[in-house]
């Protein structure tokens, strides 16, 4: 044990019996050890909540998100695309709240890594021993010329599930029959990278069954994406002539956008204008890890990869689409595997422990249609002091594969989701 | 703590004398749960892992590194990640659950 660890240890055991809640009122979280606060209730910060209180059951969790349920962003394209409810995406924290786990809904206004507080408000405050952050993106609003907070109220991005993603669904149901769909699509990175393409094939899907004359354009800010090959392949025999994809190189990254038109401009001046305009728009850690200064020059977050401590803030436990865990890619499904990497890690330096050698596994289904997905898989660990995928595992789906095939991993696609949010949010 | 001890019989897992934490959570099989459910219980499309025989485990996930089962979809490509003593470890700690 570190004296700085047996110091917090001690600290803590005085303290025992003290509310650590300053200036509010809170029955407390189980457990009678140190004090972990999970700020962010996604994929990654709910998995965290959960498997820091499986790790020890002692620690005294306590999970803060803003709102009182979470929308999945896995999964949203189906209810953009009209074959799911936005309802079915939703998850509360009953589940964390019977493993004693304490869930609080506030906002944090603030981080003191020095002080170990976290700022509920302005005027409450929670100590903590640890802490894990698990901020998500956002919007970077500065980056692309046209493309503000309002412009997106017109222009939806859609790549937070909820309002928007209904605003999205709705203005294709608005679509007039030959109507152009436009979805943008930025440079590397960002949220779910074969999100963008998962998209476009099941707003495809939507056209092809409900508006046939219509036609969809992919402006991209990259000459190639997550599963290409596969992407191409599916598209061709599912929506032949449907869907234009424009790589950065033929001119497909965006410069501006004029949301009241919904036209976009593109780097050497071609202006497309759409009938339905979808923005998926450059991206940051989320504001939380920025003003904490957590971050570094690129928006992101550096993490020390055995453990995924802040470089910057070694209490603070940093995971999922905020970090920079390349190749880990920014998934829920990484995010869940991060997580639990990091409660090990979390636990073990409590107890003056190194942490436990790490293995990170991550497999991003992506659906064309209801009955034909795709896979990407990865596994991961430290090699030579950084993140590396283990030589000769992971992969993508096989080219050519007959239907069946593609059928049997869009059922796999719906069992992955039941079971991963069981696992996320009990 | 009932698995704890008959994972630390079964793979010899260092307990509290090491200098590594050890939980009766291997890192390999944590993974496990995004697809099968906590603790591999989900019986669905994706079959629940828990309480089967360690050799049926080990066999299978052996297998499936070697590209033997037919219709397999992302399990050969995640399993290949993984070592001998690994693929021992994650059937020995499914197998205990109950």
């Amino acid at each position: 044990m570190s004296r700085y660890d047996r110091r917090s240890f001690l600290t803590l055991a005085g303290a025992a019996g003290l509310s650590s809640l300053v200036g509010g009122c809170a029955s407390g979280p189980e457990g009678r050890g140190p004090r972990v606060l999970v700020v962010g209730g996604g994929f990654g910060g709910a998995t965290a909540a959960h498997y820091l209180r499986r790790f020890d059951p002692n620690l005294r969790v306590t999970l803060i998100e803003r709102q009182s349920s979470v929308l999945t962003c896995p999964f949203s394209n189906l209810v953009v695309a009209g074959l799911r409810d936005l309802e079915q995406n939703r998850f509360g924290f009953d589940g964390l709240r019977a493993q004693g786990i304490e869930v609080i809904q506030a906002d944090v206004t603030a981080i003191d890594p020095a002080a170990r507080q976290v700022w509920l408000g302005e005027s409450s405050r929670l100590d903590y021993d640890r802490l894990v952050l698990a901020p998500g993106i956002d919007i970077a609003w500065d980056k692309l010329p046209g493309y503000d907070s309002a412009a997106a109220e017109q222009v939806p991005h859609a790549w937070k599930a909820g309002p928007q993603t209904l605003l999205l669904r709705r203005q294709l149901e608005a679509l007039d029959d030959g109507g152009l769909v436009v979805l943008t699509i930025p440079a590397n990175p960002y949220r779910c990278p074969p999100g963008p393409y998962e998209r476009a094939s099941l707003i495809a899907h939507y056209l092809k069954t409900h508006k046939p004359r219509s036609k969809l354009l992919l402006l991209d800010g990259k000459d190639s994406f997550s599963k290409q090959g596969l992407f191409l392949e599916g598209w061709q025999a599912l929506y032949p002539g449907l869907i234009e994809w424009v790589p950065a190189g033929k001119d497909g990254k965006v410069a501006r956008i004029d949301a009241a038109t919904r036209t976009v401009e593109t780097e050497f001046g071609t202006r497309h204008h759409a009938a339905v305009l979808n923005v998926i728009p450059p991206q940051t850690a989320g504001t939380l890890a920025i003003k904490t200064g957590l971050t570094d020059a690129s928006g992101w977050v550096p993490v020390m990869p055995r453990t995924f401590q802040s470089v910057k803030a070694p209490e603070i436990y940093v995971i999922g689409d905020a970090t920079i865990a390349t190749p880990q890619p920014k998934s829920g499904f990484t995010a869940n595997a991060q997580a639990k990497v990091a409660a090990a890690a979390l636990v073990a330096s409590l107890r003056g422990l190194e942490p436990p050698d790490p293995l990170w596994m991550n497999t991003c289904y992506s659906l064309l249609a209801p009955d034909w997905a795709i896979t990407v898989a990865g596994v991961y660990r430290v090699i030579d002091g950084k993140l590396a995928e283990v030589p000769g595992s992971g992969g993508v789906s096989p080219k050519a594969a007959p239907a069946t095939f593609r059928a049997l991993e869009a059922t796999y696609a719906s069992s992955w989701y039941a079971n991963i949010t069981q696992d996320v949010w009990g | 703590m009932r698995h704890f001890i008959i994972l630390a019989a079964l793979v010899g897992l260092a307990v509290s004398s090491g200098s590594a934490f050890a939980t009766d959570l291997p890192a390999a099989a944590a993974v496990c749960a995004n697809c099968h459910g906590i603790e591999g219980r989900r019986e669905g499309p994706i079959p629940a892992i828990a309480g089967k025989p360690a050799l049926l485990l080990a066999s299978k996930l052996r297998d499936f590194k070697a590209n033997k089962v037919a219709n397999a979809t992302v399990m050969p490509r995640l399993v290949k990640g993984l070592t001998e003593a690994e693929i021992d470890q994650v059937a020995a700690y499914f197998s205990a659950l109950r």
